[in-house]
């Protein structure tokens, strides 16, 4: 769940980023109230992400998938050019992103030591509360 | 100017991030404060910042020296542990955010 609500989080950072940009040093109206509208989505579901997540796990994913989002959708929106650089970029962040995912639950997982592996949805998941 | 800018909204960005982890979803009073004064600090010298700078140079700066910044006092202030795995992960995501800034080309 934390790792959907970190996904949600980093939605609301893309258009933080984007609106952010157009608000002109908060000279614009409308591309003001979106950019603090969306900062307080953003930020109040990395707070729930981090409810079990270390902060720099969450933190990291967080910025790395709105980086992302944000050369996507420039590049979408705005035709900014997509060269290998970016492409690899991508790669590097969304690569990294999946070892924090890996790791997490490989950190969580030795923590409960008594029963053996039939039930490791559950162990897993009350492992992931008790490691934060 | 922009760049000092860009320093000063980075601080607020690591104080952000270690401030949320405090809050615990925003249930606890005086750590949301804090959070929700240096979300703001950073947002207004970050826009200042993006007057003159292009928004994926300065986001991915700022955001870029925020991972840095937060893991490390992640693991100092709040004792969580960086696992070799961890460490490889967070130098792939933040070297594909810089390379990001170089490829926006400035």
């Amino acid at each position: 769940m934390a790792w959907i609500h970190l996904l949600v989080a980093a939605v609301f950072e893309v258009v933080f980023a984007l609106a952010t940009n157009a608000s002109e040093g908060f000279t614009r109206l409308g591309p003001s109230l979106l950019t603090v509208a969306a900062a307080a989505g953003g930020i109040f579901f990395l707070s729930l992400a981090l409810k079990t997540l270390d902060v720099g796990v969450g933190y990291t994913v967080w910025t790395g998938i709105g980086s992302v989002g944000t050369v996507v959708f420039g590049t979408l929106v705005f035709d900014e050019p997509l060269g290998p650089m970016k492409i690899a970029a991508f790669v590097l962040i969304i690569g990294g992103v999946i070892g924090l995912k890996l790791a997490d639950r490989l950190t969580a997982a030795p923590a409960p030591a008594s029963p053996p592996a039939s039930s490791s949805a559950a162990t897993s998941s009350s492992s992931s509360s008790a490691a934060s | 100017m922009a760049w000092i800018y860009l320093g000063i909204a980075t601080v607020f960005e690591i104080a952000f991030a270690l401030g949320t982890n405090a809050t615990h979803g925003f249930t606890r009073l005086w750590p949301s404060v804090f959070t929700l004064l240096a979300a703001a600090g950073g947002v207004f010298t970050l826009s200042l910042a993006l007057k003159t700078l292009d928004v994926g140079v300065g986001y991915t700066i700022w955001t870029g020296i925020g991972s840095v910044g937060t893991v490390l006092l992640g693991a100092l202030l709040y004792k969580e542990r960086i696992t070799p795995p961890k460490l490889a992960s967070f130098a792939a995501i933040i070297t594909g955010v810089v390379l990001l800034k170089l490829a926006s080309g400035a």
